[in-house]
């Protein structure tokens, strides 16, 4: 047996096998070097290495292990561009130098094939899933994956690797929920589960369906309605936000993600004693931000109950249009957050205004 | 003979210079070769492809854990 895996994440693969107790290799295909456009698929290769069934029935497996395969010693040497072959040593060397060059390459390329779009957006990925990351790289890796798959909609490969990290109406089924069962099932067996690279987000476990955001549904109050808080004057924190647009026209919506990151050189640092972090919303013209997500908390990491701390806070949710009610082109939001800077400076509360743009991105 | 080889020099380039070549078409229809790809294990990450398992009846199942 063999196995080869489509994911963007081969660390997750790891943990699948071993819940699995799959004891065969397992290759990881995140470039999507095989060309499928879809799993599973299963091949009988021959001794010589020829493929003699695609998806075999038990008749043609019988016939496969029964029978001797006529002696056919070929090799394929696979031929790969020039920019392919920097992608690949890139991803399999680790090497952040690489894959700052392996972007730069493919950045470099006018007129990308959809194949191209495809491979710059595991290299975002790749990045941003390493202490190289840079600030853009997911939204970057979403949008080149939206390209590939605007130029080639019947690979469900590059579909699937958009809708992981989409809205619920978009997701054929919850991508990874299945990664604390197999952590609890690999401990009880006395095992230790592999420890992941990127930890599964809210979108790569959250189900499919209508739901967003649970929220609370009394009124919240607004911190700050006259606009007189300092909107982060020594600008002690960033906010990114990455726009995964659903794949299904027919079921319009967007995954929001964002991240706010203290500033590491001002040492600014989160103060969680003073009170929670909220986000609120502007309307915009006849749109009115949901209740759900008006006042919505980003919650503190339990990893982070000292009274101070400088971790990257993320939040999730998810906008659809209401019925004959577009979404606005953009979202203009505000979070209120208590910060300190330095170790004996003083600890405000602030608001940072920032803005979505939720148009799609050439 | 210089300008002879100069000739086959250049052709030699042509015809495996990384510009100049055409990528593979990968074709995984049965009667094809499966294509010799290295990956990374997903265990040990040490690049193996198809002729490490030569000599071998393989089943390969393509897949994904989601």
């Amino acid at each position: 047996m063999l196995g080869i895996s489509e994911e963007q994440h081969g660390d997750r693969t790891r943990l699948f096998m071993e819940w699995q107790q799959m004891n065969w290799p397992v290759l990881i295909d995140s470039l999507n070097l095989l060309e499928v456009t879809a799993v599973p698929i299963t091949l009988l290769i021959d001794e010589y290495g020829v493929i003699r069934f695609k998806n075999p029935n038990e008749a043609q497996l019988a016939a496969f292990l029964g029978e001797e395969s006529p002696e056919n010693p070929v090799t394929t040497s696979v031929i790969w561009s020039p920019e392919l072959t920097r992608a690949i040593d890139a991803i399999y060397s680790k090497s952040a130098k690489k894959i700052d060059a392996a972007i730069q390459t493919y950045a470099s390329i006018p007129e990308k094939s959809p194949r191209q779009w495809f491979h710059s957006g595991v290299l975002y990925r790749k990045r941003f899933d390493s202490p190289s990351a840079q600030a853009s790289d997911f939204s970057m890796a979403v949008t080149a994956w939206g390209q590939a798959l605007a130029g080639d909609p019947r690979q469900y490969i590059w579909r699937r690797r958009i809708q992981q990290y989409g809205p619920r109406l978009d997701k054929p089924y919850p991508f990874y929920d299945w990664v604390p069962e197999a952590r609890k099932t690999i401990t009880a067996r006395g095992g230790v589960p592999p420890e992941l690279v990127a930890e599964p987000s809210g979108a790569e476990y959250a189900r499919p369906g209508s739901s967003t955001i649970s929220g609370r549904t009394e009124e919240k109050l607004h911190p700050d309605p006259e606009n007189k808080l300092p909107d982060d004057p020594d600008d002690l924190i960033s906010v990114e936000s990455v726009v995964v647009p659903s794949t299904d026209k027919k079921k319009p919506g967007y995954r929001i993600h964002l991240s706010f990151s203290p500033d590491a050189e001002k040492d600014a640092h989160w103060n969680n004693e003073s009170g929670p972090m909220a986000i609120w919303w502007e309307s915009a013209g006849e749109w009115s931000p949901p209740k759900a997500i008006q006042g919505i908390e980003v919650a503190i990491d339990a990893a982070s109950s000292s009274a101070t701390s400088s971790e990257t806070r993320r939040i999730e949710f998810e906008l659809h249009p209401a019925a004959e009610l577009p979404l606005p082109a953009s979202l203009k939001g505000a979070v209120f957050f208590y910060v300190c800077e330095g170790k004996t400076g003083t600890c405000q509360f602030v608001r940072k205004s920032f803005v979505i743009d939720l148009r799609p991105k050439e | 003979m210089r300008n002879i080889l100069f000739l086959l020099i250049n052709v030699t380039l042509l015809t495996f210079s990384p510009c100049s070549g055409q990528e593979s078409v990968i074709d995984l229809s049965p009667g094809k070769p499966f294509p010799i790809i290295a990956m990374p294990d997903s265990e040990s990450g040490e690049l193996m492809s198809i002729t490490d398992f030569r000599g071998e009846k393989l089943m390969l199942q393509i897949f994904a854990s989601w």
